[in-house]
């Protein structure tokens, strides 16, 4: 059974309407963040969520977590719904911006001593320091860490504070949304480390949300790939980077700029920009994009397994032919 | 707290208006002990002395000393000021806490409220008040009370919606803090730094209103020395014994720049660093 799972899940934004608007009658203009997703997460496994910004992956992720409810369908936590977050804090969340994650007037030890306290009432004030030194020891940095203010830290060092936030109350899920794209290139190494280490040893669910490519291929044991709120392709990584099976995984793997890449081989990275999100798209969302559009691709397109474990939203996925496989060269 | 003080010792604005208003508070301890005049003692023999070495700043038309007088005053000025900024200032950052962290029908029912006050003007709000209840300090108090949180409850809401979206409020969020305990430990000290420089304007502006309606006798009665009062008892001897209008004056202005150094030394302390 799966621990987490989204079903036909939906969550939209209205743009609030005028005066104007109201008394023409206009419907107030719909984004759809994320359309009838359905996505379930194992026990144990790192999902990775990809897509380029303003795809609903950062929705998706306060979804998960229940920072807002969706408008259709149901979460479910260990095959339960969810309403709001979690009470017993199993889903614990970590943010993009280091900066505005941990409160500028409170010492860390402060902070995390107040969660020690929140979900360990029974402990006395020597034992909560004991726990927040330990929390600290988790995520790689010293006690002393406990007596500075959030500004005295880098953004590498809040971040793991943040995660060392999210693990006080032992969550069994960790959703991070793109928790290392506001970080130094070294220091993001260092951030995915810690996660993959505490990934195998406390065998917690990671639910990660990137758009970077490289770290998801890194990090994560499937992917999921979203587009303007719907997702294209899941997959295990492996068969995902050898084997992209929509025509949009195989454009998103092309735009990576990659040093080891022969002279001469041509890339076909996605190339445009992402229709209005507010328009009503009946068929594939990414077929004004696609180099290989047909006709039927105004038509809506289902997610069906092609390969074990892989799901993807192209008719043209069954066809064993396709031009780009590998993401590396065509003819 | 210990580095917000340090902050605040290293501005010298901050230290200046501290300064300005020490001394006046040690002038209002110190003068009762020492000063041979009784600030409501009449003395027909000695009126209207300009200032000599034995009366600082001279006599007023039934002899009182007005020196004597001014810092008897003062503590009228400051209570009434104080009260009348710090109360409403709570009240005021409590409603724009709710309003910010709720929004939504809560925010709309707290800000048409204020907006309803706030188009009220201010002395004819008072006038009104004090028409009905009577004229008197109790009386002034609650005019003071029924306006002046509106400015604070803008102020703090405004901040407040900011900080709500901020990462750190939604971790709280998914940790299941409270409201009430969101809101007081981790919103407030990070809204509220504004609310506090604005109170010390605001009292600037309140002992001139204080003294202003005491002027046009809605406030303070005589023969308190309140120092509206004293200006309003000088005006028909303003050309032969102008002293009797400058000093309290001064002192108006004295406590108003005294306050307006202190906000700008708070300000400088309690930005937040990083």
């Amino acid at each position: 059974m799966s621990l987490l799972e989204l079903k036909d899940v939906s969550r939209s934004f209205w743009t609030p309407r005028s005066l104007v608007d109201i008394a023409l009658g206009r419907s107030p203009a719909v984004l759809r963040a994320v359309h009838r997703v359905d996505l379930a997460v194992a026990e144990g496994e790192t999902l990775g969520i990809v897509g380029e910004s303003g795809c609903g992956k950062s929705t998706l992720a306060r979804l998960a977590v229940g920072l807002q409810a969706p408008d259709g369908g149901t979460v479910l936590f260990e095959g339960r719904p969810m309403s709001g977050p979690d009470p017993a804090g199993r889903i614990q969340m970590v943010f993009q911006d280091p900066y505005s994650s941990l409160n500028p007037r409170m010492t860390i030890g402060a902070l995390l001593e107040e969660v020690v306290g929140r979900y360990h009432r029974e402990l006395s004030r020597r034992e909560r320091q004991a726990e927040v030194r330990e929390a600290l020891a988790r995520v790689g940095l010293p006690a002393e860490t406990a007596a500075k203010y959030p500004h005295a830290l880098s953004g590498g060092q809040r971040q793991r504070v943040s995660i060392a936030r999210a693990l006080c109350p032992r969550p069994r899920i960790l959703v991070a949304d793109e928790p290392v794209s506001a970080l130094d290139a070294s220091v993001q190494a260092q951030i995915i480390n810690l996660l993959q280490r505490l990934s195998r040893e406390t065998g917690i669910t990671i639910l990660f949300i990137s758009h970077d490519m490289q770290v998801v291929r890194h990090l994560c044991d499937r992917v999921a790939v979203m587009y303007l709120g719907k997702v294209m392709e899941v997959a295990p990584v492996e068969a995902l980077f050898d084997h992209p099976r929509h025509p949009y995984t195989a454009g998103l793997m092309d735009a990576v700029p990659d040093v080891t890449r022969r002279r001469g081989t041509a890339r076909q990275p996605v190339s445009g920009e992402m229709p209005d999100p507010y328009a009503e798209i009946r068929g594939c969302r990414f077929a004004s994009r696609c180099r290989f559009a047909e006709a039927r691709c105004a038509e809506p397109q289902r997610l069906t397994e092609t390969a074990p474990g892989g799901l993807v939203r192209c008719w043209k996925a069954a066809d064993a032919t396709l031009p780009f496989s590998g993401g590396k060269t065509l003819t | 707290m210990t580095p917000l003080i340090r902050r605040f010792v290293r501005s010298p604005a901050g230290i200046g208006g501290l300064a300005m208003l020490l001394a006046l508070a040690a002038a209002v301890v110190v003068t009762p002990l020492i000063s041979p005049y009784d600030p409501y003692a009449l003395d027909f023999g000695n009126a209207l002395m300009p200032p000599d070495a034995a009366h600082w700043f001279g006599t007023d038309n039934f002899g009182r000393d007005i020196f004597t007088r001014i810092v008897a005053g003062a503590v009228y000025d400051l209570r009434l000021a104080t009260t009348c900024v710090f109360g409403p200032m709570i009240l005021g950052i409590l409603i724009g806490l709710c309003a910010g962290y709720y929004g939504g029908w809560v925010d709309d029912a707290l800000m048409r409220i204020t907006d309803i006050v706030w188009a009220f003007p201010f002395y004819v709000l008072v006038l009104t008040i004090v028409g009905v209840l009577g004229p008197g300090e109790g009386n002034l108090y609650i005019a003071f009370f029924m306006v002046n949180w509106i400015g604070y409850a803008r102020i703090v809401r405004g901040e407040t919606q900011i900080i709500r979206r901020l990462e750190y409020v939604q971790a709280l969020t998914i940790l299941r803090f409270g409201p009430a305990r969101t809101m007081l430990r981790h919103i407030l000290p990070n809204a509220v730094t504004p609310a506090v420089v604005y109170s010390m304007s605001d009292l600037v502006l309140t002992v001139q209103a204080v003294a202003a309606l005491s002027f046009f006798g809605l406030g303070v009665q005589p023969p308190a020395p309140e120092w509206g009062l004293l200006i309003v008892e000088s005006v028909d001897y303003m050309r032969d014994a102008p002293w009797m209008t400058i000093f309290p004056g001064l002192a108006i202005a004295w406590v108003g720049v005294a306050f307006a150094l202190l906000g700008e030394g708070l300000a400088t302390a309690m930005k937040p660093k990083g």
